[in-house]
């Protein structure tokens, strides 16, 4: 049994991957120095899902279910489940959830923390009952997508701290560096990687330096990362989805539209939603299938009993799945049907390896320089991924000595332990900043205030703007500041922050700058990033008749 | 069993680098386990052959599909509903020895050639470690007692697997258990029950276990195994409840689910039976029909399946104590070490820590995989790797030779065999009936012997029939043979006569005959 031995005042940590598709925690163990998967309900992952039920003690009350059980359930009762939810952090809207024909309305931070509240517990009595520790996990290190927004980090971690963690402890770090300390904590010789991380939701790209120290123990250092939030296996499912919907539309001459609740089509609105989650689930059943065999074969029979019977009964084969186009929208917003419309799981692997060249771009490598190849999340797993990165790099990745769904994890309980216990032996990772992060000036000009690749210490970098800011016109008493993240940077170019890549982080206006001539008055900007690499923007007017102002990004967020 | 003793010199000779693995597999009947020693961290650690996303194990079951000419593996095998011609196999190991054959495409296949397959794939995980990954050696981990023409298959399917010069041995998996748990414990004067739940049978051994240095001195004191208390028998328990759910449940449109219910079984016997039942019971979902059926699954459901396996796990270790034999109780168990699959599932672990209170209980997180991690460590200390502690098992309860008599038919002279090697000592009474004829009066004596693997015979003792009137036609002589403690063999002769025809003489004789000591453990 492990004896972990803890920090009491910090209390323990727990690492925590919470994923598009699956969530894992982990715990660090202190004795064997190595990082336990805490396994939940049976298995080692938990699905990222979750229903909603009424309580059958009170009626103003919602039950919730979670992972297997509440997955189990997204056929008979798809409008009370929620899968996916860490798509939705960082975003404005709220999801509804209908539960008896009742609508409830949640922020994406509210739902995500009710998983992540549920990790929790299950690991709280993980510990209890099998590590005899009588304590809780006060904190947390949970990781968030290389390049996920500002926002989104945001989000993260007010989802963490609804899960029940505290505030002052909860920590967000990289899930490719994660990843990385999870492959290093054995090296034993410097090496340059790149790790290939395709997760259900989220792609990343990331190359790290691994050195190893004069005490045998490997630092580890980010040297660049790329990768899309919007681009994972969920949309190689939906493809999968695409051409069984294309069979159905076939046996139906198109008589019936499954998307459409309202169309008069003789099929009930309930029905529609059970077909599109059976669909959805043959759809993951079928590509996971293609990761290891040449054929699929797909069987719903029947799919639907309304207005007729409609059996499924088709076989797919690798090439076809590999090569078909979308045509569909399926259950996709606009938005997203816009980036996959067309597009077959070949180009979105395309897409993967295209987030890889500009992230060895961005690290002024080439392939050759590459030692291993390391790949992370379950989409990696995808058939023809391997055979890409094997094309590119000239040799075959490696897949990990943890579990490629565990590891993610298993280095967020490594950085627990750099947290709790930072004097003791361990790999390390310098932190340093993903992309240059800068304001908008004069003519929508970029100034970049903060460099990608910047170390970030322990306290945080604080790095000031280059340039003050000026009034553009006579007795002007408040001024635009407008933060911008630089997602696609080659150094030394000038940009305009309405260019590709960029995006616009937050925005709000300076108030309270004395009246005067244009020009007379000037404003400091200072950018702080801590080393969860969250921005923290403060602006003061620097006339010493005008009063000072500070902002910080919580305030840019709220009036953005 | 013999050891590779060139391979082992090269391999000793040969210095272990980071891209060269040592290799312990445990061939399971349900579900089978890599692992390698971790040269760094000195200690073995499973390859998860899931990726994480599932099981560490994988499950022992390979598919065809005539389609696409290709075999699926494990898990896949086992969630990929076959059609056709399609052959799905989830039973090779049970069948080794048989000389098993069956058809796939348009060929007939042997047991050994699909084992093979299997074999190749399980090895071909250790690349996701180290695409440059090469094998140094592998020890591989065979079911106690496991009959010679089993072994030989096996030994063939690593052949045709292109591992066998990488297999140093074939070890028992309770010496791959004992390697395992003393790999980083002393050995201290105890008592040791050595549980094994596996998928075809629950095995158990209560070990008197000796201090010693280098090595683990352990006397068997009792063994036993029952294959109607297995983890396929709870399963199939489970199953039948799953199929009445959904006949009670479905409507009118109910469909023929077998052919789905090995798959949903899969999904969800973990998550219903390795932990509490909440007390509102658990949702389970039968989404593979149309309409879904939904059913919550009570403490209740799951006490009606498990009731019955309790009560025999009570009976069965009651008789593996009445077997001991040397006054050794429940009480006086201090390790009871667990393995395999049937640990599992909550209530199996709840039943030892209620039938053993009081002794030291290790049930390992992956409890099928302790056996593989026992030959990862053996395979590190055979290649001079690790110091690991050596197991000497001392085995008096099976029996190591073939034990009977020689007779005489047409002329002939030739032995019959009455008790047959690998038989255990408490199996019961052997009778065999002889027709003699034309017998002078006077003593009947019947000379026993042994025979070794070889073929070779020796005289142990002999049983007589005194006072036996001479007789010119046929009469009937009974051999009965019997062990009444591990080495010491009755054997009890009596005159039958002939029915009606010749009446018995009453005439009888018992000889107790001490039997060959039996080897180790393998």
């Amino acid at each position: 049994m492990a004896n972990l031995s803890l920090d009491m005042e910090r209390g323990l940590l727990l690492g925590i991957d919470f994923g598009t598709t699956n969530s894992v925690v982990s715990i660090y163990n202190f004795e064997e120095g190595n990082a336990i998967t805490i396994p939940i309900d049976g298995s080692n992952i938990l699905p990222t899902v979750i229903q909603f039920e009424q309580d059958k003690e009170d009626e103003d009350k919602l039950s919730k279910v979670f992972g297997l059980e509440a997955k189990g359930g997204a056929i008979i009762y798809p409008e009370s489940t929620i899968l996916g939810v860490k798509r939705l952090l960082g975003l404005d809207e709220k999801v509804a959830v209908y539960v008896d024909e009742k609508e409830y309305l949640f922020l994406p931070e509210q739902i995500a923390g009710e998983i992540i509240g549920y990790l929790k517990q299950k690991a709280d009595e993980y510990v209890r009952e099998e590590l005899n520790i009588e304590s809780e996990f006060s904190g947390c290190v949970i990781t968030v997508p290389a390049n996920s927004t500002d926002k989104q980090k945001q989000m993260t971690k007010k989802a963490a701290i609804f899960g029940g963690f505290d505030e002052d402890s909860v920590f967000l770090r990289l899930e490719p560096a994660a990843a990385a300390i999870s492959y290093a904590v054995n090296e034993v010789d410097d090496k340059t990687v790149l790790v290939y991380d395709f997760g259900g939701g989220t792609f990343d790209a990331c190359i790290l330096a691994v050195q190893i120290t004069g005490e045998g123990e490997p630092a580890i250092s980010i040297l660049s990362t790329y990768g899309d939030n919007s681009l994972g296996g969920n949309d190689v499912d939906v493809i999968a989805a695409d051409m069984i919907y294309e069979e159905f539309k076939s046996l139906t001459e198109g008589a019936i539209d499954l998307f459409d609740e309202n169309a008069d089509d003789g099929i009930s609105k309930r029905q529609k939603k059970i077909a599109v989650a059976r669909l959805m689930q043959i759809a993951t059943q079928t590509k996971e299938r293609f990761s290891h065999s040449q054929t699929a074969k797909v069987v719903l029979a029947p799919f639907v009993r309304e207005p007729k019977i409609v059996n499924i009964n088709m076989e797919i084969t690798r090439e076809e799945f590999l090569n078909h186009k979308r045509v569909n929208k399926l259950w996709d917003s606009d938005e997203v049907f816009e980036k996959f419309k067309g597009k077959s799981v070949n180009d979105i692997i395309d897409m993967t390896i295209d987030c890889v060249d500009k992230c060895l771009k961005a690290a002024k490598l080439e392939p050759g320089d590459v030692n291993e190849v390391f790949t992370v999340g379950g989409s990696s797993s995808l058939c023809n991924v391997s055979e890409r990165l094997i094309g590119k790099f000239g040799k075959e990745p490696y897949k990990a000595k943890v579990s490629p769904a565990l590891s993610i994890s298993q280095g967020a309980a490594h950085y627990c332990n750099m947290i709790m216990m930072p004097a003791v032996k361990g790999p390390k990772v310098s932190e340093r900043t993903i992309h240059p992060l800068g304001l908008e000036i004069a003519g929508r000009r970029f100034l970049t205030v903060v460099e990608a690749g910047m170390d970030i210490p322990v306290e945080g970098l604080e790095v000031e703007a280059p340039e003050l800011l000026m009034t553009n016109f006579d007795n002007v008493s408040s001024m635009a500041i407008v933060v911008y993240e630089d997602t696609q940077w080659v150094d030394g170019e000038l940009k305009y922050v309405n260019e590709n890549g960029m995006k616009r982080l937050a925005g709000t206006s300076l108030r309270g700058i004395p009246q005067a001539p244009k020009g007379q008055e000037k404003v400091r900007v200072i950018f702080s990033v801590g080393q969860d690499n969250i921005l923290k923007v403060s602006a003061k007017s620097i006339s010493d008749l005008g009063a000072g102002t500070r902002l910080m990004v919580d305030d840019l967020y709220t009036q953005a | 069993m013999n050891l590779k003793a060139n391979l082992l010199n090269i391999l000793k000779n040969k210095e272990i680098s980071e891209s060269q693995f040592i290799l312990g597999i445990d061939l399971g009947d349900f579900a089978s386990s890599i692992c390698y020693y971790d040269v760094s961290r000195k200690a073995p650690e499973i390859i998860d052959v899931s990726g994480g996303y599932g099981r560490a194990n994988m499950p022992t079951a390979l598919q065809y599909t005539t389609n696409s000419k290709e075999w699926i593996f494990g898990e896949n095998a086992i969630l990929n509903d076959p059609s056709g011609e399609d052959v799905s196999l989830s039973n090779v190991l049970s069948k080794l020895g048989s000389n098993f054959h069956i058809k796939i495409g348009d060929e007939l296949k042997s047991g050994t050639y699909i084992l093979a397959r299997y074999i190749e794939e399980l090895v071909k995980n250790l690349k996701n470690i180290n695409p440059k990954a090469e094998i140094a050696g592998i020890i591989v981990s065979v079911s106690d007692y496991i009959a010679d023409a089993a072994l030989q298959e096996l030994s063939e399917a690593f052949e045709q697997a292109g591992c066998s010069e990488k297999v140093i041995d074939f070890v028992s998996h309770r010496e791959c258990a004992l390697a395992f748990h003393f790999y980083t414990r002393k050995a201290d004067k105890e008592n040791l029950l050595l549980v094994d739940f596996g998928g075809r049978e629950l095995r158990a051994g209560i070990y008197e276990i000796n201090s010693g240095k280098n090595s683990v001195p352990a006397n068997i004191l009792s063994y036993f195994y029952d294959d109607k208390l297995s983890v396929g028998a709870v399963d199939k328990s489970i199953k039948d409840k799953f199929i009445k759910i959904y006949n009670e449940g479905a409507d009118k449109a109910a469909q023929d689910i077998l052919s789905q219910i090995d798959i949903f079984f899969y999904q969800n016997k973990d998550a219903l039976f390795q932990r509490h039942i909440p007390k509102k019971g658990m949702r389970i979902y039968y989404n593979f029909v149309h309409p879904p059926l939904e059913y919550i699954f009570t403490k209740e459901d799951a006490n009606e399946i498990v009731t019955p396996f309790k009560l025999g796990v009570k009976s069965f270790f009651a008789d593996l104590f009445k077997r001991a034999g040397s006054g050794v109780e429940f009480g006086d168990i201090t390790t009871l070490l667990c393995t395999g699959g049937g640990f599992e599932m909550l209530w199996v672990r709840e039943l030892m820590e209620d039938l053993f209170p009081d002794s030291n209980i290790f049930i390992h997180k992956n409890p099928k995989a302790v056996n593989a991690h026992g030959a990862a460590i053996i395979a590190a200390a055979k290649l001079g790797l690790e110091t690991g502690k050596s197991i000497e098992i001392e085995d008096r309860l099976q029996i190591k030779k073939d034990i009977g008599i020689i007779i005489e038919t047409y002329g002939e002279k030739k032995f019959l065999p009455v008790i047959e090697r690998g038989s255990f000592w408490w199996q019961g009474v052997k009778t065999l009936k002889l027709t003699a004829r034309d017998v002078k009066g006077g003593e009947f004596k019947i000379k026993i012997h042994e025979r070794d693997d070889t073929g070779y015979m020796t005289e142990i003792g002999s049983v007589s029939l005194g006072d036996l009137p001479s007789f010119s036609d046929i009469r009937q002589i009974s051999l009965e043979f019997s062990h009444v403690e591990p080495k010491i063999l009755k054997v009890r002769i009596e005159d039958k006569g002939f029915g009606e025809f010749l009446h018995t003489s009453g005439a009888s004789g018992e000889v107790r005959i001490k039997v060959s000591q039996a080897g180790g453990a393998s």
